[in-house]
């Protein structure tokens, strides 16, 4: 199964960072480039995270020319689903879409990492199924959660969605994925009474220090060095994250992209909105894509485009 | 053990736009314009370096040079 398109949709609602970051006495460089950025995108009022699923698979049909018909799987990644979450968000996204009853629906319940999961997941799902087409969703509004008045979290996440559409006629193969848990961490990032609370020291060491050996690990694993790989997409989690494991990597850190200055971070949303821009440079071969948060929970991907 | 200059080099790589060399040794780093995210990183490094861990409660100690010197000379004897 491989990777054939992939769309978005970003609510046109949003905040002004610097505003917000101006509340908790944050200046404009701070916010511009430490968290990275300057607008996070929010639902619109009386929009759930199954509305903004549907415009996402729809901008997928509209630009790709995927039949609804021809789909047989549609999955979507949230923790932040339609009301209390029963029933499943899929299940709504499904009807709102008036797809046909032979279509398996689930959700995924991971926080940035699962994007890569889902590939994963979807990708097997697929092949012992006797799948030729399937969608994978991501969409998880924090927005939801978040306390304003809490300076660790509001200045940083913003509300996306995305759809990708996954085909035995795609362009774009997927690398066996590298997964990886650390439950002792699960209360750094968590909902506590309604509200989401993050410990931001503790999930930026966790990533300083975790992610750049299991990048190692995967480009050993595949048999490649850095410098194969044309891109590196991962989790928009802040520029500073960003910033800080990409010096790790000297040789390739202008490789590393940074795009979450209209919206924020996005969640499991981050990296396939980097992905769908990065999948249309007619240069770019090899990806690597890495998710981590949540959990803790991390994994990564490399994509090769098929022509390779 | 740790080094003054051990600790500059991991302001250097760490922070940019501030010039290290004009920060007393027992100036506040905040009044120079090091962030809360700049901090993550410095001790991140220091941390890696000399094996000691910082809990949260104790990264209000560490103010200045001085302080984060101070600090993990104590802990790594």
């Amino acid at each position: 199964m491989k990777i054939r398109a992939i769309a978005s949709h970003i609510p046109s609602n949003a905040i002004d960072n610097l505003e917000q970051g101006a509340k908790f006495g944050e200046s404009a460089d701070f916010i511009e480039n430490k968290i990275g950025a300057l607008r996070l995108s929010r639902l619109e009022p009386n929009e759930d995270t199954s509305d903004i699923a549907v415009k996402a698979v729809n901008a997928l049909i509209a630009q790709s020319g995927l039949s609804k018909d021809s789909i047989e799987a549609l999955v979507v990644v949230t923790q932040n689903g339609d009301g209390s979450n029963l029933p499943h968000t899929s299940a709504r996204v499904h009807a709102k879409l008036d797809l046909g009853k032979n279509v398996a629906v689930f959700d995924i319940s991971l926080g940035c990492s699962g994007y890569v999961y889902g590939l994963q997941i979807l990708k097997g799902f697929m092949q012992v199924s006797g799948m030729r087409n399937a969608v994978l969703v991501t969409a998880d509004p924090y927005s939801k959660i978040i306390d304003m008045d809490d300076r660790v979290t509001s200045l940083l996440f913003g509300d996306a969605a995305t759809a990708t559409w996954l085909s035995d006629e795609g362009q774009w193969q997927l690398s066996p994925a590298l997964m990886r848990s650390d439950g002792s961490g699960a209360s750094a990032i968590a909902v506590d009474n309604g509200k989401l609370k993050m410990n931001g020291r503790q999930v930026f060491n966790f990533a300083a220090m975790t992610i750049p050996p299991h990048i190692n690990e995967l480009l050993n694993q595949e048999s490649l060095v850095e410098t194969d790989i044309d891109l590196y997409c991962l989790h928009q989690g802040s520029a500073a994250i960003l910033d800080t494991i990409s010096k790790r990597f000297p040789d390739v850190k202008d490789r590393f992209v940074l795009d979450m200055k209209q919206q924020g971070n996005t969640i499991s949303s981050s990296i396939p909105l980097v992905l769908e821009k990065a999948i249309r440079q007619d240069q770019v071969k090899r990806i690597l894509i890495c998710g981590f948060g949540v959990g803790l929970s991390w994994a990564s991907m490399i994509l090769t485009n098929g022509e390779i | 053990m740790i080094t003054i200059e051990q600790i500059k080099t991991a302001l250097t790589e760490n922070v940019t736009n501030i010039n290290i060399e004009a920060i007393p040794l027992d100036g506040r780093l905040r009044d120079y314009g090091i962030d809360s995210l700049d901090y993550f990183s410095i001790i991140n490094e220091l941390q890696s370096l000399t094996g000691v861990e910082v809990p949260d409660e104790d990264i209000d100690q560490l103010i200045s040079i001085d302080a984060i010197y101070t600090y993990f000379q104590e802990r790594s004897k």
